[in-house]
């Protein structure tokens, strides 16, 4: 639930003041305790924003609750923390799952003295704020019967209604606090939700500490922005990572795909809509090639249907001159030596019950049979030096091994059969900002050491350039601008990419709602409900790509049409 | 990786499950008091010979201990015809898919919703005497909520990215089933099908109750918790329904809190229950 507390009046602008604020975990029976966070200081002015960033468990949502008075049992604050009245958004969003939002809204508004229907009616500006759609049609409902994007608007300005009843002053804005808002979120959704909320604490004269992991855009909207490590809160560093050593063209392409089409099986043998359509490309030794989108993009289907995980409709797929769309069973198993995925989440792909070498024996037996014992394990220690493990790996269970060492397990199996391109399917999903950049740096050497083709999906923008010689933006299923990532970078075409790289840059893009779901796409091009140049014209035909530059493509009906404001930002 | 290696991930995932078992105060409590229970059914010769003409409440509490082993091999035997029965039905739904499948699981769910403690009833009216058919009637009885469970454990094991993993790494339909899909839900089927084992109990006390079901017989002989709660409401006195009744209530709540435990270790084995931990 959205938690509000006391109100202590405040003689000025400043709305927190935290001075040597320490949580701990007492000892029981006395004696020192165990240090949860330490000598924080912080201060917070009226229509301020600060972000905390932060690794998975460096204390981000105790320092939220340290700081609204609501510490979980069995630990206790030290310190000094003055603040006026504040209100926390937990990281679930903490609606009431089974109440009606208008419900939720009577009573986070009582507290102004606003009746009912004046409640309901402020309820409606301030879900209009934050660009819900229609919000008269939402306040009957309860947040299970909403999208997460709505789930998200919904629990963020029922936030803004308890602190200051949605209209505040400097006087009386009161402290905001968010944990992990918008988690969950497409990027360009989530980025523009934090920047819609910003701009409502800088008229109410709230003070926003928003709290969450690094890169996920809680640094864009903010006027700060600290990080938490070790208990600790400092200024948060500069990101300093890995990117792509510059492609040598060596070849013809190992990859080839063209025209391909793959379905949802909503019935067995029986077609569905299409989610990757008419998808083409080439991949070169050593290359790699990002496939960016967002959620319903198709990204992650076309990865499958290369592997052969499931079916392609149409199309094909030349991998060492045959189709592997088309391959039988044997010839499949042969080709999967050669060809290799990671998963979004190493530990839900490996076996909880098999220790990480006896899935990497399993594989060179399936795939690769003929190696005597001493081979195979030559072949699994070489696999996971590569990978950055130590020997003693091959006795884990990965079941329970934290995300970053099950990314390099992960990594690991799939590099024993000695493949030649390897699928990532988001491979930075579960890592925390600190794993993602090693991980990367990692995937970068292993593949320049072993010449591999990668082909990347990932809805995280800032990773695709560093990481590829190449981007596909892919929107519902089909690839709307293709380009060098150093071109894609430096001058994007297409609104959906300007949006995405301006939400990995913390700006606000100018898409603006949720993505369509799969069966409501809307005619011509499917991005033309949430674009800013939409013309009449976008809806009447789904627009061919088109030739920005050589190696450079576009699919907008309007992409050379000069600029009314749209750069990305909006 | 360095500084990430730590020790711990070596151990193996039963040892980690038994450690969440013991993790959950829950299903230590129960799997102590259910360990008591079975203790006093052994101790019941010492303690009958030691007052041989016991009478009153101390009669119907030697005699409850007396029908401990009768009750819960009866309920022990339908129990494990459940588990199988739930195995088979969730499990056939899971792996046939397509359009049987979901038909499979609806009818067990069909199944569970019906008020099916009523057939026992009627097959102890009918079958009176016959201890083997009436546990086969409590077992079926007591398959349809279990079935459904496997059935969610292993249609997410089967969809999930460890069995597409073990497709992308080489490995046959069978070997994914064998050894990927079917240890990895070991735990998690246990824990569900171990609810059959107090639904049956439950059952079978009920129709005992009411006079039906076995251990009727003349000098108690056979006697289950159930005849005897059947024969303190037709002929004894409230401290007859004492006996049985105490201890097939804490025989429930024990094996509901070893439940407990189960599923907690379930949890722990596959952390996040993302591959469809109960
Ligand atoms: S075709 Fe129209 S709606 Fe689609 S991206 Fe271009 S301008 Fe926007």
């Amino acid at each position: 639930m959205t938690s509000v507390t006391a109100a202590v009046p405040h003689p000025d602008h400043r709305i927190l003041t935290a001075e040597g604020v320490g949580v701990f975990r007492p000892r029981r029976g006395g004696g020192a305790g165990t240090d949860l966070l330490s000598g924080i200081h912080l201060s917070l002015d009226a229509a301020e924003v600060v972000a905390v960033v932060g690794d998975e468990g460096s204390g981000k949502t105790l320092l939220l609750r340290a700081l609204a008075g609501l510490l979980p049992p069995g630990v206790e604050r030290v310190g000094r923390v003055a603040a006026g009245r504040a209100v926390l958004v937990p990281a679930d969003g903490g609606l009431w799952p089974g109440a009606p939002l208008a419900e939720q809204f009577a009573a986070a508004l009582a507290p102004f003295g606003l009746g009912r229907g004046a409640a309901l009616r402020r309820a409606e500006r301030l879900l209009t704020r934050l660009h819900l759609d229609n919000p008269a049609r939402w306040l009957p409902l309860c947040p299970h019967q909403m999208g997460e994007g709505n789930r998200w608007r919904a629990a963020l300005a029922l936030g803004m209604a308890a602190l200051n009843g949605g209209t505040g002053t400097e006087e009386t804005g009161g402290l905001f606090l968010a944990d992990a808002p918008g988690a969950g979120l497409d990027p360009t959704v989530r980025a523009r939700l934090l920047h819609l909320l910003a701009d409502w604490a800088r008229e109410s004269g709230a003070a926003v500490l928003l709290a969450g992991r690094a890169g996920d855009g809680l640094d864009g909207p903010a006027d700060r922005v600290l990080r938490l490590s070790g208990g600790s809160l400092g200024p948060a560093p500069e990101r300093d990572e890995a990117v792509a050593a510059p492609l040598v063209p060596s070849g013809p392409p190992v990859l080839s795909v063209r025209g391909l089409r793959v379905a949802v099986p909503l019935v067995r043998g029986g077609g569905g809509p299409l989610v990757v359509d008419d998808v083409s490309f080439d991949v070169g030794p050593g290359e790699t090639v990002v496939l960016l989108g967002e959620s319903g993009s198709g990204k992650a289907v076309l990865l499958r249907a290369l592997a052969r995980l499931m079916p392609a409709v149409s199309g094909r797929a030349a991998w060492m001159g045959h189709d592997l769309l088309t391959l039988d069973d044997g010839a499949v198993r042969a080709a999967r030596g050669d060809v290799q995925m990671l998963f979004p989440d190493p530990r839900a792909a490996l076996a909880p019950t098999v220790t990480l070498g006896d899935q990497m024996t399993e594989a060179l037996d399936a795939l690769q049979p003929g190696f005597t014992p001493a081979e195979q394990a030559a072949r699994a220690a070489a696999a996971l030096e590569l990978a950055g493990l130590p020997l003693a790996a091959t006795g884990y269970y990965p079941a329970r091994l934290p995300p970053e060492l099950a990314a390099a397990a992960g990594l690991a199996r799939a590099l024993v059969t000695g493949p030649r391109l390897l699928l990532a399917d988001d491979p930075f999903a579960a890592l925390d900002d600190g794993g993602r950049g090693r991980f990367l740096e990692r995937l970068l050497r292993v593949q320049q050491a072993r010449s591999l083709a990668l082909v990347v999906a990932t809805a995280d923008a800032d990773a695709a350039c560093r990481l590829a010689h190449r981007v596909l933006v892919m929107l519902n299923g089909r690839v709307v601008e293709e380009a060098p990532a150093a071109d894609l970078v430096r001058d994007p075409r297409h609104p959906f990419t300007r949006a995405l790289l301006a939400a990995a840059e913390g700006h606000r893009p100018a898409l603006d709602g949720d993505p369509p779901g799969l069966f409501a796409v809307p005619s011509g091009c499917p991005v033309r409900r949430r674009c800013p140049r939409v013309r009449d014209f976008c809806a009447q035909a789904v627009p061919e790509p088109e030739v920005v530059r050589p190696g450079h493509r576009v699919s907008c009906h309007y992409w050379d049409v000069a600029d009314d404001g749209d750069a990305g930002t909006g | 990786m360095d500084g990430l290696a730590g020790d711990g991930f070596g151990v193996s995932p039963w040892r980690v499950a038994w450690r969440g078992f013991r993790a959950s105060r829950a299903g230590v409590h129960g799997l102590g008091a259910l360990a008591a229970v079975c203790c006093g059914g052994l101790l019941e010769p010492v303690l009958s010979a030691g007052n041989p003409t016991p009478g009153g409440a101390a009669k119907a509490a030697v005699a409850a201990l007396d029908a401990v082993a009768a009750s819960l091999l009866l309920g022990g035997s339908a129990a494990v015809l459940a588990a199988v029965v739930a195995l088979v039905w969730g499990g056939g739904a899971a792996l046939a898919g397509g359009r049987a499948g979901p038909r499979l699981v609806t009818l067990a769910g069909v199944a569970g919703a019906l008020p099916l403690p009523l057939l026992p009833l009627m097959a102890g009216g009918l079958l009176d005497p016959d201890l083997g058919l009436f546990a086969v009637v409590l077992g079926l009885a007591a398959a349809p909520a279990p079935a459904v469970a496997a059935h969610g454990v292993l249609a997410a094991l089967l969809r999930s990215d460890m069995a597409t993993a073990a497709d992308a790494a080489g490995l046959t339909r069978g070997a994914v089933l064998l050894r990927r899909v079917l240890p990895a839900a070991a735990v998690p089927l246990l824990a569900a099908c171990w609810s059959a084992l107090p639904r049956v109990l439950a059952m079978e006390g009920l129709a005992g109750l009411v006079h039906l079901g076995p251990g009727h017989g003349p000098a108690g002989e056979g006697a289950t918790w159930g005849s005897l709660l059947g024969d303190a409401v037709a002929g004894g006195g409230p401290a007859d329904l004492l006996g049985p009744g105490l201890l097939l209530a804490v025989t429930l709540w024990a094996l509901g809190a070893i439940g407990d435990g189960l599923a907690q270790a379930a949890a722990t084995l596959i952390p996040g229950g993302r591959r469809g931990a109960p």
